[in-house]
């Protein structure tokens, strides 16, 4: 018997280990201090099974909640040595406490439901649709560490599940009767040398889900975490050096199989767990402290909360920039490598409290420019500008996502660099000088295991849907540019702006 | 130290020159053949029965990986398509690819997802489907009258598709695709 509090620096970073910084945590002590304890909120996990018999999890574990899809049965399957990711998930998001084991979770007294989508045979979209909707009157917090697609390829994804898609805008907008499940997902682990982006995975570009990265024991982005304007918060998910310790399956199957030294003691837990994988429960469980405190809130409530109550991290990183808020508005730290920045479970759940619900979205409303036909040089430094004037009707509007549709033919899109430029706030009608959210980068279109995947880069934009929460907040009122430069000598035919589309979820 | 991150390498097989279209919905897609990768779905034993059955039927292929909740099978040539009829009779799909440069392995399960233009009862559903050789599986959405049912897996899956999506009942048909799940 072993007890991880000092070990779990995620939670109360003390400087406990080699290289970590005093500090850089989830303040989830705070919130628990304020009785937040997930209590009452159900948390669903889609992954790849669950020990659920874990002394460390049992007791929080439903299986009549649960789903197994290779029976089609509420239960969980007995998960074998290679389904080891479920229980490194679960520990870290509802590990019990104060039952003299192992460690605690971000919200130890949640309702802990999986659904083993990940490993089960037989899988398919349908499948992948009904682990979004299944119970969404019941599931409080959806936590996602998975993906449609292997990290660090670079390429856009293509084709997106429409499917996969309408269950996430379903469970949002009708579950937990109309107040919606909170999606959380991770941001993938391709971002070593650049490589991948978190907008190159529709599933984090969706304005239904928070993507989340991950951060190392200094507070700094994980080396392997990816950058995106499509982020809404980090969170600590180690990194070489520092893993995060969590629940393994028992004995000695999964990670810590007992024989190595290097591990904690008992082979029922492991200290070597890292990635967006393990970031996105810590915030799944910080929004299950939320919901446990004011249950009347709706995900997009949520959502504000915890952008709100970030923690500006790695303060003199160059990459933050402030938000130009519309009236009334605060105003956000915005970072492509953090979102928000580091989530605060203290702050959140003190700002929970009081929060005022922000009252329903109104439907999206979209522009669009076609035909265009605007040629993109080859690498002359030249840049491609297309503007959309949105009207003054949309005023009082308060912009909380946006999506970016972009038509773009060409040779080698690893090439080009797309960004988009809102509306100067000095003058919104007259130039576009606004909060920039960088969609695409100049990459290499290979793999961090190195394999080249030059043919990733030859698919064209045609169409592409990239996400930005950097606009949260603003109003949308004014002269938004896309802007597109090929910035490399790659692709050497010239590539073709055809089209593109903004499209505003806003209050 | 040795961290557990799960990032996979993309080892994908070789695109074949065969493309095919459909439908997801909102929009047509195009989709290329993997020239030597195949889905098996449900993977039993060690897949020598399966080598052996689709050896007869003048299929080679050998077990190559395990994918989740799949086994991929290394085929020897490009078959075509209408020699890749006979790893759909033996519950084996082509491998698919979104892009003629490869990318995210997709498979036909032999399960569409239909959306219907209106109601229909569940009875007369079923008698539908059951004089165009498929058969009923279950509602995703009642509101939406989006149904789920089964054709053999792999390229009849699209056939059958596009041969009724013209029907007078039917909004559209898109394949429920088996597609490559990653932990992170």
């Amino acid at each position: 018997m072993i007890l991880f509090n000092q070990e779990q620096w995620h939670l109360s970073n003390t400087a406990q280990f080699k290289g970590l910084i005093r500090g850089e945590d989830i303040n989830a002590e705070a919130a628990w201090q304020q009785g937040a304890r997930g209590k009452g909120v159900r948390v669903v996990m889609v992954d790849d099974g669950l020990d659920a018999q874990h002394a460390d999890l049992v007791a929080n574990v439903s299986l009549s909640a649960s789903w197994n899809y290779q029976f089609d049965i509420a239960d969980v399957a007995t998960p074998n040595d290679s389904q080891n990711h479920g229980t490194l998930v679960a520990g870290l998001l509802a590990s019990v406490e104060s039952n003299g084991v192992g460690g605690r979770g971000v919200a130890p007294a949640a309702t802990l439901a999986v659904y083993d989508l990940l490993w089960s045979v037989g899988v398919s979209d349908a499948d992948i649709y009904d682990a979004m909707v299944r119970n969404q009157q019941s599931v409080g917090v959806s936590s996602n560490s998975w993906g449609l697609i292997a990290d660090g390829t670079g390429e856009v994804n293509s084709p997106v599940s429409t499917l996969w898609q309408q269950g996430v805008e379903e469970g949002a907008t009708t579950g937990r009767d109309g107040k919606g499940v909170v999606y959380v997902w991770s941001a993938g682990n391709g971002g070593v040398g650049g490589v991948d982006n978190a907008n190159f995975d529709f599933q984090a570009n969706n304005p239904y889900v928070m993507a989340v990265a991950a951060l190392n024991g200094k507070g700094q982005k994980a080396t392997y975490s990816e950058e995106g304007a499509n982020l809404w918060l980090s969170a600590p998910g180690g990194d070489v050096g520092a893993g995060l310790t969590t629940t393994d399956l028992r004995g000695s199957l999964g990670l810590n199989k007992g024989n190595d030294a290097n591990d904690v003691g008992d082979a029922d837990y492991t200290r070597f767990f890292a990635g967006t994988s393990a970031a996105a429960p810590l915030v799944a469980g910080v929004a299950a402290l939320v919901l446990s405190i004011n249950p009347q809130l709706s995900w997009r409530d949520v959502r504000l909360i915890l952008a709100q109550s970030a923690r500006k991290n790695d303060s003199s990183d160059t990459g933050w920039v402030q938000t130009n808020p519309a009236s009334g508005q605060p105003v956000y730290n915005i970072n492509h490598k953090y979102g928000f920045g580091a989530v605060d479970a203290g702050a959140a759940v003190a700002l929970a409290k009081n929060w005022s619900s922000v009252g329903p979205m109104l439907a999206p409303v979209s522009y669009t420019r076609t035909g265009l036909s605007v040629t993109i040089p080859d690498n002359t430094g030249a840049v491609v500008e297309n503007t959309i004037a949105v009207p003054a009707s949309m005023a009082g509007r308060v912009i909380e996502y946006v999506t970016i549709e972009v038509d773009i033919t060409h040779g080698y899109i690893g090439d080009l660099e797309i960004s988009l430029i809102a509306p100067d706030p000095a003058a919104p009608n007259a130039s576009s000088a606004g909060t920039r959210s960088l969609l695409s980068h100049v990459r290499p279109c290979k793999t961090t295991g190195g394999v080249e995947r030059i043919g990733s880069c030859l698919v064209s934009y045609a169409p592409w849907t990239f996400g930005s929460a950097r606009h949260l907040g603003e109003s949308p009122v004014g002269n938004w540019t896309l802007r597109v430069a090929d910035k490399a000598g790659r692709g050497v035919i010239a590539g073709r702006l055809n089209g593109w589309q903004l499209t505003f979820y806003t209050r | 130290m040795w961290l557990s991150l799960a990032v996979v390498p993309v080892n994908a097989g070789q695109v074949s020159s065969q493309s095919l279209r459909w439908f997801d919905g909102e929009r047509y897609h195009q989709v290329w053949l993997s020239a030597d990768e195949a889905i098996e779905f449900v993977p039993q034993g060690d897949g020598r029965a399966l080598a052996a059955t689709l050896r007869g039927a003048g299929i080679r292929a050998e077990a190559k990986a395990q994918a989740p909740g799949a086994r991929i099978w290394q085929l020897q040539r490009d078959y075509s398509v209408a020699e890749r009829r006979q790893l759909n009779q033996a519950g084996v799909s082509s491998v698919f690819y979104h892009s003629p440069q490869g990318g995210g392995r997709m498979a036909l399960t032999g399960e569409l997802i239909l959306k219907l233009k209106q109601a229909m009862p569940e009875s007369e559903l079923e008698a539908w489907l059951s004089s165009r050789q498929a058969r009923y599986q279950r509602v995703l959405n009642a509101e939406r009258h989006l149904h789920l049912i089964k054709v053999a897996p792999g390229l009849s899956a699209l056939e059958w598709a596009a041969q009724y999506e013209t029907d007078h009942a039917v909004d559209y048909i898109s394949p429920s695709w088996w597609r490559e799940r990653v932990r992170r």
